[in-house]
């Protein structure tokens, strides 16, 4: 069966269905937070993000090590009208090593390193590395969060190494009505994303065969993102655009306008029995 | 042969029937956990499944994300294990806070406790356990236990220094002067210990109680 956007979001409904399942909170749609899955804890997203003509489906699979520790691994299908096909293995792990909880809320801080294997957009042979670090707050009526990622790019056997990227979020969120306990909960939040891109180095056999490949050059872009978090009991929803409104120079890469994100999310509890022993 | 075949099962009937009447002495009616970190019902879903999943709990358990408050009911067997309740509520990557716990038993003298030497241990390891409430722990402090198969609650008196605990000490004084062997319900805050403190006596400081 072809792996079809539609097809995976039902697979993840019907395990979520089956399996019972055990969440997390809330975290920011483009950027990152500082929540780590409960211990033993699996979890399950479909994603899927893009721009109009160039779209992935995010499959991912986490996994709690401890309640601090969780290890997160992406499989990204590429949409696109050229070609279409799996692309780069990205695993990420992710320690939460400062928590103040109150009651109804937390103030947390976590840090992340991972590996991105070789992939369309990298070619073969580049790996890329994010080293990331966050904090977050979360309440019953507000949310708040920031983060800064780092991602380094290798060069690949063709002399090609894309550009570093660095991504620093702040995020802000409101719970209109705090619902209570089994009622539907919506969270809207409000993004600020921005990304500064280094300019890739491309080998002169590749710009004389792309020429104006040579031409692209560093720099910001900032986008504004609104978005919204939609839960009932274990089901979570997220949907959000990207605006970009300031972009520093027209030849940075990715510089696409729109970004958009719709994902589901739900994270089994499959070994909950040992707590019974 | 007969007489002794007899004999063993009338040994064995005495014995099956005071194993009964010890697990009726005594049981954990309903517990309140303040749970810290909770801030929607998308977590404190996880939360109800972690707690459900603990041998002893009723499925009916309450969450009330405002106060942070979990509500268990309990089974009168098995005796769930407030190490496993505290465990879940950590492993789910939340901060256990309170336990306030409703638990009904016979109020008898501390048997349990051989002589004065094993009183003042036992005194010694409670008072290690509760000493950031600098709490007084003479020996006439512990002589009310609820007693279950080998679960003991050390009831105690709030710290004497606090005006508002007024009420509650004032109830613990009326439960020492009840008859050995009455039946109560005891309502009262349990100290939790680190993660670290196993095996600590359990303590329960005593807000309030009905004869039963």
């Amino acid at each position: 069966m072809k792996a079809t956007p539609f097809s995976l979001l039902f697979i993840v409904f019907i395990l979520n269905f089956m399996l019972g399942t055990f969440v997390e909170a809330h975290e920011p749609i483009f950027g990152i937070g500082p929540h780590t899955i409960h211990k033993y804890g699996i979890g399950l997203e479909a994603e899927l993000e893009g721009h109009e003509n160039n779209r992935e489906l995010h499959s991912e699979v986490l996994y709690g090590i401890t309640e601090d520790l969780s290890v997160t691994a992406s499989l990204p299908y590429h949409l696109a009208e050229k070609e279409s096909g799996l692309s780069s293995l990205f695993v990420r792990s992710k320690w939460r090593f400062f928590r103040d909880d109150g009651i109804g809320g937390s103030n947390q801080a976590a840090i992340a390193f991972g590996v991105r294997t070789p992939g369309f957009q990298t070619g073969p042979d580049s790996f890329g590395y994010l080293f990331a670090a966050t904090i977050g707050r979360e309440a019953r009526r507000e949310y708040f969060f920031s983060g800064l990622r780092y991602i380094l790019n290798t060069t690949n056997k063709d002399g090609f190494k894309p550009g570093d990227l660095f991504k620093y979020d702040l995020a802000a969120g409101i719970r209109p009505v705090p619902a209570g306990y089994e009622a539907p909960d919506l969270v809207l939040l409000l993004e600020l994303n921005g990304t500064y891109t280094q300019k890739p180095v491309v080998p002169v056999s590749t710009a004389h065969a792309s020429p104006g490949s040579e031409d692209i050059e560093s720099g910001n872009k900032l986008g504004v993102g609104p978005g919204l978090i939609f839960t009932y009991k274990n089901i979570m929803l997220k949907a959000g655009i990207d605006f970009i409104v300031v972009q520093e120079s027209k030849r940075i890469p990715l510089g696409d306008e729109i970004e958009f994100v719709f994902a589901l999310e739900s994270h089994l509890s499959p070994f909950s029995y040992i707590y019974g022993k | 042969m007969k007489r002794t075949k007899l004999a063993s099962l009338a040994i064995i009937t005495v014995i099956f029937f005071a194993a009964l009447t010890q697990t009726s002495q005594a049981q954990l009616r309903q517990v309140e956990l303040r749970v810290d970190g909770l801030a929607c019902s998308f977590c404190a879903y996880g939360l109800e499944k972690k707690l459900k999943a603990l041998k002893g709990v009723k499925s009916n358990l309450k969450i009330d994300l405002d106060s942070g408050v979990v509500t268990l009911f309990t089974r009168e067997n098995p005796f769930v294990s407030f190490d496993r309740m505290l465990e879940a509520v950590r492993d789910g990557g939340f901060t256990p806070r309170k336990i306030k716990v409703v638990v009904a038993g016979d109020v008898t003298t501390p048997s349990v406790l051989k002589d004065d030497k094993e009183a003042m241990k036992v005194a010694s390891k409670i008072q290690k356990t509760v000493k950031e409430q600098k709490l007084h722990l003479p020996k006439n402090q512990l002589v009310l236990k609820i007693e279950k198969l080998n679960q003991i609650f050390f009831l105690l008196k709030y710290p004497d220094k606090n005006e508002k605990y007024k009420k509650y000490q004032k109830s613990f004084e009326k439960l020492t002067s009840i008859d050995e062997n009455q039946t109560v319900v005891v309502t009262g805050i349990m100290h939790i210990p680190k993660k670290k403190d196993r095996k600590v006596p359990m303590v329960l400081f005593v807000e309030s109680f009905k004869k039963r």
